[in-house]
């Protein structure tokens, strides 16, 4: 059938080359050009400005509005930033890794149980994400903190010592313990998709064919669900690495990344231009971790026989 | 009592001609667009209900040129092939809908759509929706839905392809009577030769865009314009050769196999000296083991082939002298005849069909 | 199976933290902990006398309506054109529509920032509700373009064959039928307005707070057990959300958000 049957393809009923009625066409195109515009004006515009802005020199500093490599060119080489920079992988990739160890089993659940006890276990999975950031952040204050829930588990079962009675915030581990945490339901979503794809009587195949169970998951299922694995770990590290409210919730000054230098910046300190960099290079980043990722994942997908 | 015109009509898209130079007249009779896949016959009728556009001619009804019209503004009901009833929607106000695009007032429209409804038999389904009725009931709610706003034009765009055997049979004769009791004109999608002929007062065979032949069931059927027309109601074999002298409404032929005799048609394939083409159908022929069968008959020499026996018929395969097959299907088997055999086959002379050798697609 | 314990131990810990500010909200001290707590609704009379909290619940609940019904609309507008039409520069404009979603939220906040202010608009409730906008319309378009995945063309044709005309079949036909996935849309539009932390942050102005903004000052500030409370009432108006959701539309709107992701 041809496409102009469907009414996609051929716009000689509802387009704009059609005679009489143009109100009526002109009422769908119209609007989607209200929403065009809204987005140039509001969304692509804010970005180039922020984009331009980084090549300026802060305004401080009194020089001249040229167009210039600086903001980039101190973002790099400080010391300070490297190490900022750094600590940010840190976080994403620490995070990242936990999501996905935590994670699969949990995807690998909801795969093989019946589908009212997913839609169950889907809740639970969920529903965490229509919960603010900072309240489920702050729920990581009330556990971890020094009169909070963990020391108070541990002190009533009578461990007493430094680590019980000690805060467990302001430091790596609380920081990637509550990224994690944030954005583990993406990662769970994004392997159970590609678990859902996996013809489960190739694990009997292989179990058939003498392999005991950790080899049947590390020779069959886990290859086979690498696409999800790296989709996953697309979508949280970029997530991860610009996390903001809960790592200066739960680290604080100790825990320092480049999405509050950014904050920092541009609210205290009022240098966009500097601020604006840092936006650009995060973006940057960003940018090519997920290409990297596509790019790995594209290899392996032709590595890969498929079924 | 409209009548349709489509002027030279003709689509393409891409580079694919969908509709070539179609002119066709329509009044106050169903009209069937028949043909295979891809012959444009679909093309056609969304361009007369004003879904495509054409790229050139002219779409006319009662003499007004609706080409430029859009499809909301002409009054053209369509029957849909997979019955795009309103499923959000109840029986009622599916049939009631265009109705309500017309603003024609409630209660002329509730009785409107009662009367429709009583006339596919549906009275008391008025307040289910399409999902909770049967695919039968279904189509004829579109029906309904289509008639009530008593269009100028019915559309029926394959309306039973989506049905069961037995259920299309009985709705083909209930399309029938109502196309005939309402005398709309309309015209009628299908590549069901046998629901084309069932439902339509003639029928325009489509092939490649182009329509090929336009006629009643029995001009289709015995008086096929070319290879195209006479193969598509059935089986047939073909003999070429070289007209001779015309005499007494009669051509004799120098075929492949041999001379024969075949009526001439009216027109320009009945002059002499010509490439001509002439079909007879399986079933007209005969196997017979002598060549002297009666003043008009034909016969030819070949050798069988083959012989099978298909239940009711006997299907024999028999070689001309030039290695061309020809089919020959007998409700008797003829007594002695074996494969190998040296036989004639024959047929009346008036069963052969002269075909426009020029129009050869 | 250690799997089923493992993801039993797994989804507490996931709901964990939300039950523990919920549960810590009705305690005397605000906190939770084992030691056993009288309930006490001590908090949530502070926090509905405290006049800040209740403004900032207030522009908060302006923002997430405003968000949604914004969203909602430009957000359909272009789903139906993209699932009905083709024209030139389609891919693009599908790119341009889904580009909010991988960019990161903070730098998407600092553009804001800075752009909204050189134009003049920092620092209202617009602002704030432009930028949830262009959050959420991607979320929308993308909720209301799988509702057309098994659509039938037909439906649309038949409607103008029987004499309506673009606009009306869209009204009577097209929109009733996606209308589910409109509705997900701007349901999904408002929690995530109304649980935005980041953009609300960056363009927040001296009297205008939303309430998770309001909550994160607290935290860094000036931390107290109303901070509890508060958070409370943000997981009920989220919970509340939901099981509206799940009543008038069902879970078909729940599923989609798998699509989403």
């Amino acid at each position: 059938m041809s496409p102009a049957i469907n009414g996609t393809a051929d716009l000689s009923w509802f387009g704009r080359r059609s005679n009489g009625n143009v109100f009526a066409s002109a009422f769908l195109y119209g609007g989607m050009a209200v929403a065009l515009v809204i987005f140039l004006v509001f969304f692509l515009a804010p970005m180039i400005y922020m984009l331009i802005e980084s090549f300026k020199p802060p305004m401080m500093s009194g020089e001249a509005d040229a167009l210039t490599f600086e903001n980039y060119r101190s973002f790099v080489t400080d010391p300070l930033y490297q190490t900022i920079l750094q600590r940010t992988l840190r976080v994403a990739a620490l995070s990242s890794s936990l999501m996905l160890l935590c994670g699969y089993p949990v995807a690998y659940l909801l795969r093989i149980v019946g589908p009212r006890t997913r839609s169950r276990l889907f809740f639970f999975v969920i529903s965490p994400m229509l919960v603010s950031v900072v309240v489920r952040t702050y729920g990581w204050v009330v556990i971890l903190g020094k009169e909070g829930v963990l020391n108070s588990v541990l002190l009533a079962a009578g461990i007493d010592n430094g680590f019980s009675r000690s805060t467990h915030l302001f430091n790596m581990t609380a920081v990637v313990i509550g990224v994690s945490h944030v954005f583990i339901p993406l990662m769970i979503l994004a392997i159970y998709n590609s678990l859902q794809k996996v013809d489960f009587s190739l694990l009997k195949a292989a179990a058939n064919l003498g392999a005991p169970p950790y080899r049947v998951f590390f020779e069959v299922t886990l290859p086979l669900t690498l696409p999800g694995i790296i989709a996953g770990l697309t979508t949280v590290f970029p997530l991860a690495m610009g996390s903001f409210i809960t790592v200066a919730v739960l680290g604080g000054p100790a825990v320092w990344v480049v999405s509050m230098s950014a904050y920092q910046q541009a609210t205290t300190l009022l240098n966009w231009q500097f601020a604006g960099a840092i936006g650009a290079a995060l973006l940057i980043a960003v940018t090519i971790i997920v290409g990297l990722f596509n790019f790995v994942m594209s290899h392996i997908v032709r590595e890969q026989v498929r079924p | 009592m409209s009548t349709l015109q489509l002027r030279d009509v003709s689509k393409k898209f891409g580079a694919n001609t969908a509709v070539a130079n179609v002119s066709v007249e329509v009044k106050s009779e169903c009209l069937a667009l028949l043909g295979p896949s891809g012959c444009g016959k679909t093309t056609t009728i969304n361009m007369i209900a004003g879904f495509i556009k054409p790229d050139s001619g002219e779409i006319l009804v009662n003499d007004n040129d609706i080409t430029s019209v859009p499809p909301h503004r002409r009054n053209t009901g369509m029957v849909f092939q997979d019955y795009a009833l309103f499923p959000h929607k109840t029986v009622f106000d599916n049939v009631a809908f265009g109705l309500r695009m017309r603003g024609v007032p409630k209660a002329e429209r509730e009785k409107r759509v009662r009367e429709a409804l009583d006339l596919i038999g549906l009275s008391q389904l008025g307040h289910r929706f399409p999902e909770q009725i049967s695919g039968g009931q279904r189509q004829r709610v579109a029906l309904a839905r289509a008639l009530v706003i008593r269009p100028s034009i019915l559309l029926l765009d394959e309306p039973l392809s989506n049905l069961d055997a037995r259920l299309r049979e009985s709705l083909r004769d209930e399309i029938r009577r109502v196309l005939t009791t309402t005398q709309i004109t309309s015209v009628f999608v299908t590549h069901d030769q046998a629901e084309a002929f069932a439902v339509a007062d003639r029928v325009a065979l489509m092939n490649h865009g182009h329509i090929v032949q336009v006629g009643t069931a029995k001009e289709l059927y015995q008086r096929p314009i070319d290879r195209f027309v006479a193969k598509f109601f059935g089986d047939c074999n073909f003999f070429q050769g070289r007209g001779g002298p015309l005499s007494d409404g009669v051509v004799f032929v120098d075929t492949n196999g041999g001379p024969v005799r075949v009526p001439a048609g009216e027109g320009p394939n009945s002059s002499s000296a010509s490439e001509l083409t002439i079909a007879v159908r399986p079933e007209q022929m005969f196997v017979a083991a002598s060549e002297s069968q009666g003043a008009d008959v034909n016969c030819l020499s070949a050798t069988v082939s083959s012989i099978r026996h298909l239940g009711s018929i006997t299907r024999y395969e028999a070689a001309l002298r030039d290695s061309s097959v020809v089919k020959i299907d007998q409700q008797q088997p003829s007594d002695g005849v074996v494969v190998g055999q040296s036989v004639f086959v024959c047929w009346a002379a008036e069963h052969g069909m002269l075909l426009n050798a020029a129009a050869v697609k | 199976m250690i799997l089923r314990s493992f993801c039993g131990v797994m989804l507490a810990i996931l709901t964990l933290p939300s039950f523990v500010v919920v549960y810590g909200s009705f305690t005397a001290s605000g906190y939770a902990s084992v030691a056993f707590q009288h309930f006490t609704l001590h908090w949530y009379h502070a926090f509905f006398s405290d006049d800040q909290f209740i403004a900032s619940t207030l522009i908060s609940l302006k923002v997430a309506f405003s968000t949604a019904f914004l969203s909602g609309v430009i957000g359909t507008f272009v789903a139906v054109c993209i699932a009905r039409y083709n024209f030139r520069g389609k891919a693009m404009l599908e790119a341009l529509f889904t580009l909010p979603l991988m960019i990161p939220t903070v730098v998407l906040a600092l553009a804001f920032l800075l752009f909204y202010t050189w134009l003049g608009i920092s620092g209202g409730v617009t602002a704030i509700v432009i930028g949830h906008a262009i959050l959420t319309t991607p979320y929308v378009v993308r909720l209301v373009k799988s509702s057309f995945a098994n659509y039938n063309w037909s439906l649309d044709r038949a409607a103008a064959n029987l004499g309506a005309s673009p606009a009306r079949v869209f009204f009577h036909v097209t929109g009733p039928l996606i209308a589910p996935g409109i509705i997900g849309g701007m349901v999904l539009s408002f929690i995530v307005s109304f649980d935005d932390v980041v953009v609300a942050l960056f363009l927040s102005g001296p009297e205008v707070v939303t309430l998770p903004v309001r909550i994160f000052n607290y935290l860094s500030e000036s931390p107290g057990p109303i901070v509890g409370a508060a958070g409370s009432a943000l997981v009920f108006f989220s919970l509340i959300t939901m099981f509206l959701v799940e009543v008038v539309v069902g879970t078909r709107a729940a599923l989609n958000v798998e699509a989403v992701k």
